[in-house]
């Protein structure tokens, strides 16, 4: 009979810096999952992209064997999870594997905005939190200032909270114990019908989709019928195996265990992360409760630089969609750009890794439209229709209302900061809408703002508004209506329907003129002179214009050498691939972009 | 499938070219084949030379039709000495039937511009002669770098007028580093006042490898000028047109009838082949070109092989591309119709569309299905073309 007494699920939750994935690296290193030599620079963060960026995308798991003070063994299964705010779903479905959660604070900087909504989804999942003080070694640390945080702040009791250096490997053996005793075992029944969770899945070339599952009742042998409880195909299991992080193959999952699965599944919509998975000959009665389906917030169309890509491109987001949930994908046609996919995101950091994983792990070269919210269009007819795409916008007699979507802003930065805040919360039509100070220097302060106004940069915008010290995490609060225009763009008086945005009535002329002094900057000159007009309807609100080239021929065609002079010029031809050719004008992919970055 | 011109004897050859890679001084503008004058070389190089007419003509030698053109040209043919001269016309002679009125075209330097070397020239039956003034303003000469000055300009232009060549031609370059717009204006005005045939007026281009795109002041120049380089050249074609010139092609301008025949030829895609060092020939939509170097171009005569260092057999797009590419430079332009049915393309109605509003700013001129660029278009004519060829 396995016993599930000795295993402990648990996550690390904490802000972007503050020393999550050098934890877990010291853990790994602690336990002996890897020697000295082996441990590369936090193993956890494998995609080349999570390095670079310093962040965690993607879920990792890794179960280590501990020896405890008390003379047994332990198996620790660590689920990682990504500290962004663009990532909660992610956040959500790797706590819905756990019994616990370690909350992360980096002692120089305090509580952040975004630990707060990452401990809030585990408190509300019922998670044994262990706060955990970090970087005790900082001359700057302050670790009882930071213990009070947590206290007044989230309301958890700290005054146990082990002080650690990650860094300088301090403390680690006080976590491991914690953990140990602190963090329940998991509950369920090994003689149950298996029921397991899905919680992150990918494709292998070699095996197949592989997925991480967590076992919540019954067991799994290799050779055993399973069943997708959500999409009801059956497939038998190939093989099993858990991340010591090297990866270790094993004959059986028992209750409370986590490790990976594959089943010979080639057709990756076969498998869906947060179903339930089951035996096919003894089945479960019902599925786990999954956890709820995040709908992307942010949209904007992906079109392959040349139509040869469009395939690539489509195979290339299904595989992404796989374990992204979180993505969506929707054919979609542009007179300007030709064939290509209108995508759902999260916010716009998940939006630009998407962008940079297409463009680096497939090679596609895309241009990516301006990103979009969607939008609740109220028809004169009663009749309510979702609009992601400005180009969908309903004809304007048609229309009643426009309603966009909101959220509840919360920032905390030092107090000195409170006036920079409110001037770039103001331009963004944000509403203050709460303010409390955590301390004599830290403030939080609550906003309302559309969402249209903060998904490109407002993160940014905060953060050099405060010295960096700002952070920022929203949740959304439901549509609201406003005096909304769809403003589009002609170039020689021809629209670009992938140029289109919807602003508000108010600040429609600014961001016309704004727009098109972009544009003019972006576009380089051509053959022919271009104009490039911003317009409400019929209205034209803002013009420039591109003077066209003066000169562009070489002077001799070589005393005969004919053919270098043309592959010359089919050499600038092709260059020009990138480009998307709009009657006479070519634009190059920058401008697609530019035009939403409006607010300097 | 393409003849492979080793084996190939029926095609005919319109144009000859023979390249003389000799300079007294190497000019820094200047992306051709060419070597500093040592005289050591002359007669390997020459012997070479006289090797390849030899084995070329073998294989091409007996044409339908008589050779039209001959240009002799480098580098500074006016470096070797007239007997020089004479054995390479009859080498030429001896392998190719040329036409009797056939026109045999060669390059001088103003410093070899001398009354007896030219009389010496137009002896042995050269009837064009190009001289390679560049200017006549002292200051643009010596930022250019010749190795002649302006005196010695002026009295090439003296004797090339004297010695009585009805069909004479002078190269003048704007552009170079330094100098404004006042000097060419002078220069393009002295030059049409002696009346000469043909003009060839080239705007500097800072090519890749030359002196000049080592230089970044130079560049920073040439970048800066642009604009005022395009106004002189529209200036040069109003005042060359008015004095009676036909502005036949980018860079050049002739008196009705006198267009350089080995230009059009090429121009026009006829077969020609070309002799010495970086000597391009075409025959037939195969093109090759010579070793640029000199070492391994006299090793391969003297092994007795064709000293061939590239050779590419056009496809069906990159001959309508070249075709496209050549009419567009010229005044004449491109008869689309015509070109549709010799290459198989549709020119469809991007082109029309591009073509349309060309003709709408002026920069074009649309005769039945003829379209051919104005004097404002000749100036765009790389990007027009560009974006008028087909994807290869």
């Amino acid at each position: 009979m396995p016993d599930t007494t000795r295993i402990r699920n648990f996550s690390i939750i904490a802000h972007i810096d503050h020393g999550k994935s050098t934890l877990a690296d010291r853990m790994i290193e602690f336990t002996g999952g890897l020697t000295a030599r082996e441990m590369g620079e936090q193993v956890l963060d494998t995609l080349d992209l999570e390095r670079e960026r310093g962040i965690t995308i993607k879920a990792q798991s890794v179960s280590l064997n501990y020896h405890a003070a008390d003379g047994l063994t332990y198996e620790l299964n660590l689920i990682d999870t990504p500290g962004h705010v663009d990532f909660t779903y992610e956040v959500s479905r790797s706590l819905a594997a756990c019994e616990g959660a370690l909350l992360v604070v980096d002692t120089a900087q305090g509580v952040e905005a975004q630990t707060l909504a990452n401990v809030y989804m585990a408190l509300e999942q019922d998670l044994e939190i262990l706060p955990v003080l970090n970087k005790i070694d900082l001359p700057s640390a302050d670790a009882d200032k930071t213990a009070a945080e947590i206290e007044s702040l989230i309301g958890l009791d700290a005054t146990e909270a082990v002080r650690i250096s990650a860094k300088h490997g301090i403390g680690i053996r006080e976590v491991l114990e914690q953990i140990v005793h602190k963090i329940p075992p998991p509950a369920g029944d090994p003689g149950q019908p298996l029921q397991a969770l899905i919680y992150d899945a990918w494709f292998d070339s070699y095996v197949g989709v592989v997925m991480m599952v967590r076992l919540f009742e019954g067991e799994v042998r290799v050779g055993d019928r399973i069943r997708f409880m959500a999409t009801g195909k059956e497939f038998e299991v190939a093989g099993l195996g858990k991340f010591t992080p090297a990866r270790k193959e094993v004959e059986s999952l028992n209750t409370g265990e986590v490790g990976f699965l594959h089943a010979a599944i080639r057709v990756i919509q076969d498998t869906r992360v947060g179903d339930t998975m089951t035996s096919a000959e003894r089945p479960a009665s019902k599925p786990l409760a999954g956890y709820t389906r995040i709908k992307p917030m942010v949209f904007s169309g992906l079109y392959p630089a040349s139509g040869e890509q469009f395939e690539t491109l489509k195979d290339a987001l299904e595989k992404l969609a796989l374990n992204d949930a979180a993505l969506t994908f929707e054919h979609e046609t542009s007179a300007a750009l030709g064939f290509g996919f209108r995508c759902g995101f999260l916010g716009s950091l998940h939006m630009e890794i998407v962008q940079e994983r297409l463009e680096r792990e497939q090679g596609i070269d895309m241009i990516t439209t301006a990103p979009t919210v969607v939008y609740e269009v109220h028809l004169n007819s009663g009749e309510v229709i979702s609009v992601e795409n400005p180009n969908l916008l309903p004809d304007t007699t048609r229309i009643d209302h426009i309603a966009e979507p909101y959220i509840k802003g919360h920032i905390i930065a030092p107090a000195e900061f409170v006036g920079n805040i409110m001037r770039i919360a103001q331009e963004r039509r944000g509403r203050q809408i709460g303010m409390k100070y955590l301390d004599d220097k830290r403030v939080m302060i609550d906003y309302e703002f559309p969402l249209n106004e903060i998904i490109l940069d407002f993160h940014d915008k905060l953060k050099t508004a405060t010295r960096g010290y700002g952070s920022f995490d929203y949740e959304p609060i439901g549509f609201r209506p406003g005096d909304l225009v769809k403003l589009d763009v002609l170039l020689n008086g021809e629209p670009v329907d992938a140029l289109s945005l919807i602003v508000p009535r108010d600040k429609s002329y600014h961001r016309g003129r704004e727009l098109t002094r972009r544009l003019r900057k972006h576009i380089p000159r051509q053959l022919f002179e271009v104009t490039i007009q911003a317009a409400i309807g019929n209205k034209i609100i803002a013009r420039e214009t591109i003077t066209a080239m003066r000169k562009n021929v070489t002077a001799k065609c070589y005393g005969g050498d004919i053919s270098r002079k043309r592959k010359l010029l089919e050499k600038q031809k092709a260059g020009k691939k990138r480009m998307k050719r709009v009657g006479t004008v070519e634009i190059p992919q920058e401008a697609f972009m530019s035009v939403v970055r409006l607010v300097e | 499938m393409l003849p492979d011109s080793s084996h190939c004897v029926v095609t005919s050859i319109q144009a000859l070219y023979l390249h003389v890679p000799f300079c007294h001084t190497i000019c820094p503008f200047c992306a051709f084949a060419v070597h500093g004058n040592r005289t050591a070389l002359h007669r390997p190089y020459l012997d070479a030379l006289r090797d390849e007419i030899a084995l070329r003509g073998k294989t091409h030698g007996t044409p339908a039709s008589a050779v039209r053109a001959v240009y002799i040209g480098g580098g500074t043919p006016s470096t070797l000495a007239l007997d020089d001269v004479a054995h390479m016309l009859q080498s030429l002679r001896r392998n190719f039937k040329l036409a009797p009125d056939a026109e045999i075209a060669f390059e001088v330097n103003p410093e070899d511009a001398l009354p007896e070397y030219l009389a010496g020239l137009l002896a042995l039956g050269i009837n064009r002669i190009s001289l390679g003034l560049q200017s006549f303003d002292g200051a643009t000469l010596a930022a250019l770098g010749r190795g002649h000055d302006a005196g010695q300009s002026r009295a090439a232009a003296e004797a090339l007028q004297s010695a009585g060549p009805d069909n004479f031609n002078l190269d003048l370059l704007h552009g170079a580093p330094g100098i404004g717009g006042e000097a060419f204006r002078r220069d393009v005005q002295a030059a049409s006042d002696l009346r000469p045939a043909h003009l060839s007026l080239y705007i500097l281009d800072v090519e890749p490898g030359t002196l000049f795109a080592r230089n970044p002041q130079v560049r920073q120049w040439a970048a800066t000028h642009r604009e005022a380089q395009g106004e002189a050249f529209l200036w040069a074609s109003d005042f060359l047109t008015a004095r009676g010139y036909r502005h036949y092609e980018v860079s050049n301008y002739c008196l009705p009838g006198r267009e350089g025949r080995q230009n059009l030829l090429v121009w026009e895609g006829a077969n020609y082949l070309g002799f010495g060092t970086g000597a391009h020939s075409h025959v037939d939509g195969m093109r090759w070109h010579n070793h640029r170097h000199l070492r391994p171009y006299l090793r391969c005569l003297e092994k007795g092989r064709a000293p061939d260092h590239y050779r590419e057999s056009l496809t069906p797009a990159q001959r309508a591309n070249e075709a496209l590419m050549l009419a567009l430079r010229r005044d004449t332009g491109i008869d689309v119709a015509q070109w549709e049915r010799t290459y198989g393309f549709l020119w469809g109605s991007r082109r029309e569309r591009i073509a349309h509003r060309l003709v709408q700013e002026h920069k074009a001129r649309r005769d039945g299905s003829r379209l051919a660029l104005t004097p404002q278009g000749f100036l765009l004519a790389d990007g027009i073309t560009e974006q008028l060829m087909v994807e290869s």
